[in-house]
């Protein structure tokens, strides 16, 4: 794959000094998403709306502000390689804006404005942090908690036979079932709560991270362990020197799934009486068909989700450096 | 209240009797054709078939709830049969607010539904009319037996378990609450559990109180002793709707005849109810089937299915509870209830 992207790149180089036409593309475009975002504010502002909303004046004024900001950017030449997203995004807020705030085109409620949105998020922020802090909590113990136990579970499976014999069963009848289905037995069992919603997170994120971390120390060179027993390894140098730098690829796709699972797990683990959480705030706002602050919820959610994810890839990244990209997100 | 017309009926029969009386004399068994003519609907009139061939109607419904059994009753009974209706179920299980997505979107012609979780999400201007009023009472809220709780003000400080945090259960005892002279948001907290979980959730301590419908209550109440300190059956809410009936709205538009022969068919099967809750338990049996036809047969008489309204005295409960909504914070304080119970409202009997 890289190899073709260099290519590319030096038959563009190549052509660069010569084809007047590729020179001037990347001129104009830049230029573009600035109007665009002007157009969607003079748009905002001037069109009446078709029915009673809020800030529509505000949001005016923060299409305009986008669109100077983004001018400004093409006049320093920051904005290059983003110019297209750019303007894709200011036509598609255009069209919503005309489509639904002046048109009442789209079947209400469950189509709200974009100025219902930026409504939700200036009257709503703080319950909406307030959310994000509960649910980032849950997350971070639960799949801590889960991860950690699931790579000691599967260097287990890798490296001890007695502990394979009795754990494999255990791991083969429970990690398929989807956590959901323990909710009553996590909370029947454990007598706290907060601890059973902790734990089926744990669960959740445990199962891939014990399989895949499980498969990578089975799939490592057996070449590789008799290097170093000549050298005179013990098994605690074997398993975290060599099984475990070697199995890092796969442990870091489990952590990978294991992160997606417990997303989908926090959902539930917020039914279990807790006071705040973006679960706990989409299940309101479902109840109350209150559709602009799902989508605002779901909005942070996605951006909660992708930075985690993120970051997840930039320490992958820094301890796997020799297997750069290797995983694509 | 108790609507017009059945109460000038009960004058023509010569009864005289109260709405509080009427659910007194109500026969045990019900199933004697004496009171045969008190298990007519609110809507008078000879029933007019559809003409043509039955028209196809999909009815959206909650199956875990035993006061919507005038659903399955109207289909086993015949009463949407007499109107020439082809009648098909949606079931949405537990999530009582999607029926209001699936009519709007017609996925459903129709739906029963509580008022109180309809209220708040039909401002949002979902294209559903509220037609008619279908019973009142199945909302509790209860303690352990051996609890200190004893009423309503003694929950002060304390926290009440919910199935879920926007729902009926919250919205009507925090009415409740606040008729007590309590605050429903900062002297009581509410959390969520799932349904199952509400007595679990009581023995450990998280909550001191539960709040739950049937049938998932009743049969709760005998296996965890659980003891009730308010109903909706109670004061002036034992005589306001608490199940109502939704209809698309362009159904109501468009084809008016087949929006009432279904309005009218669940309402007849909601009187035929009150009269036979031991058989209308036995029909409900097969949704429920952990509680036995005896106890929905109690359950169903315990509600009170021999409250319908219609037209002007339903505009007025949904205003009331509009009112009500607006009073414990859940409509904003110059939010206009007489408007807006006229706007989700349709007589379509005048």
């Amino acid at each position: 794959m890289s190899g073709t992207d260099i290519s590319l790149t030096d038959r563009i180089g190549t052509r660069h000094p010569d084809a007047g036409v590729t020179r001037r593309r990347p001129a104009i475009l830049p230029w573009l998403p600035g109007p665009v975002w002007l157009a969607d504010a003079l748009v905002t502002w001037r069109w009446p709306d078709a029915d009673d909303f809020p800030d529509t004046t505000l949001l005016a004024i923060l299409f305009a502000v986008t669109g100077i900001a983004l001018l400004t950017a093409a006049a320093t030449g920051v904005l290059t390689k983003r110019a297209p997203w750019a303007t894709a995004l200011g036509s598609g807020f255009g069209a919503w804006e005309i489509a639904q705030a002046k048109l009442l085109s789209l079947p209400r409620p469950f189509f709200g404005t974009p100025q219902d949105l930026l409504d939700v998020f200036i009257t709503d922020w703080h319950r909406l942090g307030d959310s994000l802090l509960h649910s980032l909590g849950l997350l971070a113990a639960g799949y801590t908690v889960g991860s950690l136990a699931g790579i000691a579970t599967g260097i287990g499976l890798g490296r001890s036979k007695r502990f394979r014999y009795w754990m494999h069963p255990v791991l083969r009848a429970i990690g398929p079932l989807p956590p959901v289905a323990l909710l009553p037995l996590a909370f029947v069992l454990i007598p706290s709560s907060w601890l059973a919603g902790e734990a089926l997170m744990a669960l959740a994120s445990g199962f891939p991270a014990a399989i895949l971390t499980w498969s990578g120390i089975a799939a490592v060179d057996p070449a590789y362990y008799d290097v170093a027993r000549t050298m005179g390894a013990r098994e605690r140098f074997l398993t975290l020197r060599v099984a475990l730098p070697a199995a890092m690829p796969q442990i870091f796709v489990g952590l990978f799934m294991g992160l997606g699972a417990s997303f989908a797990m926090l959902i539930i683990a917020e039914m279990l009486g807790v006071k705040a959480g973006l679960g706990f705030y989409m299940q309101w706002a479902q109840g109350w068909a209150a559709y602009p602050n799902m989508y605002a919820a779901l909005i942070v959610m996605s951006l909660m989700c992708t930075g985690l994810i993120t970051l997840l890839f930039r320490l992958r990244d820094r301890i796997l450096v020799w297997q750069k990209d290797g995983l694509k997100w | 209240m108790i609507s017009h017309r059945l109460a000038s009926r009960r004058t023509l029969l010569g009864a005289g009797l109260s709405g509080v009386a009427a659910l007194a004399i109500r026969p045990a068994s019900g199933q004697s054709a004496g009171h045969e003519e008190m298990c007519h609907a609110a809507i008078p009139g000879e029933v007019r078939p559809l003409p043509g061939a039955p028209r196809k109607v999909t009815i959206a419904w909650n199956e875990n709830s035993v006061c919507v059994a005038a659903v399955p009753v109207a289909k086993e009974k015949g009463f949407f049969a007499q109107h020439n209706l082809d009648v098909d179920y949606v079931n949405f299980g537990g999530s009582t607010d999607q029926l209001l997505e699936a009519i709007s979107t017609g996925k459903a012609d129709a739906a029963p539904g509580m008022a109180l979780r309809w209220l708040k999400p039909l401002q949002q201007g979902f294209d559903v009319k509220l037609v008619a009023g279908l019973h009142a009472g199945c909302l509790y809220l209860s303690v352990p037996a051996d609890s200190a709780i004893r009423q309503l003000t003694d929950l002060k400080g304390k926290t009440i378990g919910v199935p879920d945090i926007g729902g009926p259960e919250r919205n009507f005892f925090s009415i409740r609450l606040k008729e007590a002279g309590l605050d429903p948001e900062s002297d009581v907290s509410w959390r969520a559990f799932p349904t199952d979980l509400l007595p679990l959730a009581l023995q450990r301590g998280d909550i001191q109180a539960l709040s739950n419908s049937d049938p998932v209550n009743w049969l709760q109440k005998r296996q965890f002793s659980l003891r009730d300190i308010d109903t909706n059956m109670t004061g002036k809410w034992a005589h306001t709707t608490c199940c109502v009936i939704g209809v698309r709205g362009s159904l109501v538009r468009n084809e008016p005849d087949v929006a009432r022969a279904i309005t009218r068919a669940i309402l007849d099967a909601g009187a035929w109810l009150a009269c036979n809750p031991v058989e209308a338990g036995q029909i409900f049996h097969a949704y429920s089937p952990k509680a036995s036809a005896d106890d929905l047969g109690a359950m169903i008489r315990a509600q009170g299915h021999h409250h319908q309204t219609l037209t002007g005295s339903f505009r007025d409960e949904i205003a009331t509870y509009a009112e009500a909504l607006k009073n414990v914070g859940i409509f904003r304080p110059s939010f206009d209830t007489a408007r807006y119970a006229s706007r989700v409202t349709q007589d379509l009997f005048v």
